[in-house]
């Protein structure tokens, strides 16, 4: 993989934050503290691996807030919520929202790791899964319009004959396209296509 | 008093009487003297006239021997030198000259006859002859001065002639005459007996004079008249007499002859009417003076009397007796004496009333167990009804003295009773407790009103007292029955908060933990960095102090301790309401904007009282902004100086305020715009507020929202 995962610590109360930014430092992490959900905005970096840790209430925007505004924006960063009391309402809302995990302060260091290790494995894996999806399409972007219609009917199966009759075209045409279609999404038989357009 | 002496009536009457006495006497005085002096004048013009007529007779009566002279020098025989028949004839011719006799003289002085001698006796010849020669110088008939007679020695007088024949004076004829021959012409005049009248010749020798003339007879008149006769013929002075007698003398000269008459009238008659007359007036004086000053007196003695008669009553009418008065001798003083029964009546009958009124007075106090009383600033004496002795523990004859009044004084009321009762106000109230023997705790209610004397100083105060223990008690009971109110609301509402201020609670907590395992995770490494560990512990220590700091804050806000005022600096009191709401705020996604514009201002006051109604204020508002959009709820919580000395504490929100005609009724109890309000936080605030000496109030801002004003006294 690229760089070391950051860890995002938002939290309001700056002596809370400098104590868990060096809880989690103690265990090899890497850690940005932000006081507020506009100052990480300010300086977020999406694409990079990593989780956040985020207070649930804070002057301004709040936990829930920040969390809606990532998924909106299609991070790929967990959240991992902090909360000063353990209010059922708002944890069944994030953990809905997608939330890594939901702990209570004070928060033992043991669930904050496995949380965090929990949520930089995810990150990792969504990391991971994004990457191949974007060289799948690539290869469906290479596909000439007519070998796109074709795709998905072969894709389900059908025959070269069978196909031909669908598109209005000879068998021979169709045997031609699948050729290519196979050239260019790198697979040597349809099961394998069909593989890797499930993946994506 | 003025000591000015006053004049009594029977002085001012006795002047009365003199001074209309006095001038009448000096105007009839002058008069008389005026009328003295002309009657005098008179009289001695009357007088002179007299004098000359005196004197006009005595020339006629020389005059009338000169004629029976003339007529015998003419006659023939004295021409024909027949002598002999002559001495007949002369001596015939005496009687009718009122002479005594008739001497023919030559011109050198010899005696050529007298009637007195027989015809043909050798006669002498006279020594001196004046009035020969006077005749002879002039021509005309003479008469002479008083000289003795060269045949008889008596002194006589002589009228001549002269006798010419051919034209020349021969010789002369002469008749002599004894001075008495003029006592008929004195006589004539008729002069009163005690006036001195007299005449004399040409020398001013005395020939004739009206009382004593032969003692006198050839004396020389007074040299005062002597001295007269030299500067004029006529005239008239004072003197005296020959015989001592004081005169006013009054002479005339005969115009020929040249004799004088002159008259005395003796000074003694002449100023006897003047004496009479004022004798008259000095008696006639003195009796209307005396009259009238007895008639003063008596009548000044009757009104003096009569007044002093009703001193006496009057007095005992000012003390509220009927007294028994004389009839008196004035009309007037009688109307007095009437007027003083009167007076008495009315002063009984409103003396009567005025007991009568005492009496409701102090069966009213006694019913309202009002102990009265009454303290003379000037005199510092003290009087007080029976009720108020008993209520301060005075007994019935002991002395009351502010002292000893403020000694009864509990002594953590003294100092400001002490203060109300030394320099009491127009009107006061004033509540302490009483500390009595025996530990008795006794609350006095005292008022009093200040009188002030004719010069404006406070004179003396007037008040009641009155045993309020029994509402003391209640009140103190319903007070402690309040601040158990204020703080089981302060309880409810901070059970509201508890999650928020867990929260607060926690995140210290979560500070604490997560330091010390990160302790615990630099120590189990193998070179431990213990710096930074140092540095951690430090942390750790701070957290926990601001723990410790939240429990304190919400162990006062739960603790049942009295209410205790002390100075409390407005900013810090707004800082620490905002750290307490901290998290409510968060979780309500409301923003606080403090704003204190006082930095040193203090206030004095029960810190967790005021941190309850300011707490409460900014719950009520971000429950009215609980509609809002999220994050654009903002609570404003600003202190200034509203001026005249108070601070004024303003919450204000950006809800959609306050329904009208609610302003006021929010502050009622059990009135709540919430669902699940007891309507009880406002009601209380406004309590608290009001025994700070403050107020609370509500008010709609322009822009939409409320706002709480709380005004409180600045601590000085």
């Amino acid at each position: 993989m690229s760089a070391a995962p950051w860890i995002n610590l938002v939290d309001d109360q700056p002596d809370v934050r400098k104590a868990l930014q060096r809880l989690l430092a103690s265990a090899g992490h890497q850690v940005r503290g932000f006081g507020s959900a506009e100052e990480f905005l300010a300086g977020e970096a999406p694409r990079e691996a990593g989780c956040i840790v985020l207070d649930l209430s804070m002057p301004g925007m709040d936990g829930l807030g920040l969390q809606r505004l990532l998924a909106e924006r299609a991070s790929l960063l967990p959240v991992i919520f902090l909360s000063g009391h353990g209010d059922l309402a708002s944890g069944v809302q994030a953990m809905k929202a997608g939330a890594t995990d939901f702990l209570t302060k004070p928060v033992d260091e043991e669930a904050l790791l496995a949380a965090v290790h929990c949520a930089l494995q995810r990150n990792a894996a969504a990391r991971a899964s994004q990457a191949s999806q974007a060289a799948v399409q690539q290869r469906l972007d290479s596909l000439t319009p007519r070998e796109r219609e074709v795709l998905p009917l072969l894709a389900e199966g059908m025959l070269n004959k069978q196909i031909a009759a669908a598109l209005g075209t000879a068998e021979q045409t169709i045997k031609i396209h699948r050729a290519r279609i196979l050239q260019k999404m790198q697979v040597r038989s349809v099961t394998a296509l069909v593989r890797l357009l499930e993946q994506a | 008093m003025c000591a000015k002496r006053v004049l009594g009536v029977r002085a001012r009457l006795s002047i009365l009487v003199l001074g209309c006495v006095i001038p009448m006497a000096t105007a009839a005085g002058l008069l008389l003297a005026d009328h003295y002096q002309r009657g005098r004048q008179q009289l001695i013009d009357n007088t002179l006239t007299r004098a000359q007529a005196a004197a006009a007779a005595l020339d006629r009566e020389f005059d009338l021997m000169i004629a029976g002279l003339q007529a015998l020098a003419t006659s023939r025989q004295l021409h024909d030198g027949e002598l002999a028949g002559f001495h007949v004839r002369a001596t015939q011719a005496i009687a009718n000259m009122h002479a005594d006799s008739v001497v023919l003289v030559g011109l050198d002085g010899g005696l050529l006859l007298s009637t007195r001698r027989p015809y043909g006796t050798t006669l002498p010849k006279l020594p001196r002859t004046p009035l020969l020669k006077q005749i002879l110088a002039s021509g005309q008939p003479g008469v002479s001065a008083l000289f003795p007679g060269p045949l008889a020695g008596e002194l006589i007088y002589t009228v001549g002639v002269p006798v010419r024949q051919d034209g020349t004076i021969t010789m002369t004829l002469n008749a002599t005459a004894k001075p008495p021959q003029l006592d008929a012409l004195l006589k004539e005049q008729q002069l009163p007996r005690t006036w001195l009248a007299g005449i004399l010749d040409t020398q001013g020798k005395i020939a004739v004079r009206s009382h004593d003339s032969a003692r006198y007879v050839g004396h020389s008149a007074t040299p005062a008249l002597m001295q007269h006769l030299a500067q004029s013929a006529e005239g008239a002075f004072e003197s005296k007499s020959l015989d001592g007698i004081p005169v006013y003398t009054v002479y005339s000269t005969a115009p020929r002859s040249k004799w004088v008459v002159a008259m005395g009238i003796p000074l003694d008659e002449l100023t006897a009417g003047l004496k009479r007359a004022l004798a008259w007036l000095v008696a006639g004086t003195v009796t209307a003076l005396v009259l009238g000053l007895l008639l003063a007196w008596q009548m000044g003695t009757a009104i003096a009397g009569s007044v002093q008669a009703l001193v006496a009553p009057a007095r005992m009418v000012g003390q509220g007796e009927l007294p028994d008065i004389r009839l008196q001798p004035l009309r007037e003083a009688n109307d007095l004496r009437q007027a003083l029964l009167d007076a008495a009546n009315q002063l009984r009958e409103a003396l009567a009333a005025a007991r009568e009124n005492a009496d409701r007075l102090a069966l009213a106090a006694e019913a309202a167990d009002l102990g009265l009383w009454v303290r003379d600033l000037v005199q510092q004496q003290v009087w007080a009804s029976p009720l108020w002795r008993r209520l301060f523990g005075f007994g019935p004859e002991e002395t009351v003295t502010l002292h000893a009044v403020l000694q009864r004084v509990h002594p953590d009321d003294r100092a400001s009773a002490a203060a109300v009762l030394t320099a009491p106000h127009q009107r006061y109230h004033t509540e302490f407790r009483l500390l009595l023997a025996g530990g008795t705790v006794r609350w006095i209610s005292s008022r009093g009103s200040v009188e002030a004397g004719a010069d404006g100083q406070p004179r003396l105060v007037r008040g009641i007292s009155q045993d309020v223990s029994e509402r003391k008690q209640a009140e103190l009971a319903i007070q402690q029955k309040q601040q158990e109110v204020t703080r089981l609301s302060r309880v409810a509402m901070l059970g509201e908060l508890s999650g928020a201020l867990a929260h607060e609670l926690n995140q210290p907590l979560t500070a604490i933990l997560s330091n010390a395992q990160a302790a615990q995770r630099f120590l189990r490494a193998p070179q431990p960095a213990l710096d930074e560990v140092t540095e951690i512990l430090g942390d750790i220590v701070a957290a926990d102090r601001r723990a410790g700091e939240i429990i304190r804050r919400l162990r006062s806000l739960f603790g049942k301790a009295d209410s205790q005022q002390q100075p409390i600096l407005a900013s810090a009191l707004a800082t620490e309401v905002a750290a307490l709401l901290r998290n409510e705020l968060i979780n309500r996604g409301v923003a606080l904007k403090l704003d204190v514009q006082v930095d040193d201002a203090e206030v004095l006051a029960d810190r967790v009282q005021l941190q309850q109604v300011l707490i409460n204020l900014l719950v009520n508002a971000c429950d009215a902004m609980a509609g809002c959009a999220p994050g654009t709820a903002t609570v404003t919580l600003r202190c200034t100086r509203d001026g005249d000395g108070m601070l004024g504490f303003v919450v204000s929100d950006c809800g959609p305020g306050i329904a009208d005609g609610q302003l006021e009724r929010i502050f009622d109890p059990f009135f709540s715009t919430k669902e699940h309000g007891m309507g009880l936080g406002l009601s209380i605030c406004r309590n608290i507020a009001s025994a700070h000496g403050g107020k609370l109030w509500a008010a709609n801002l322009d822009g939409g929202g409320a706002a709480f004003h709380l005004s409180l006294p600045e601590a000085a």
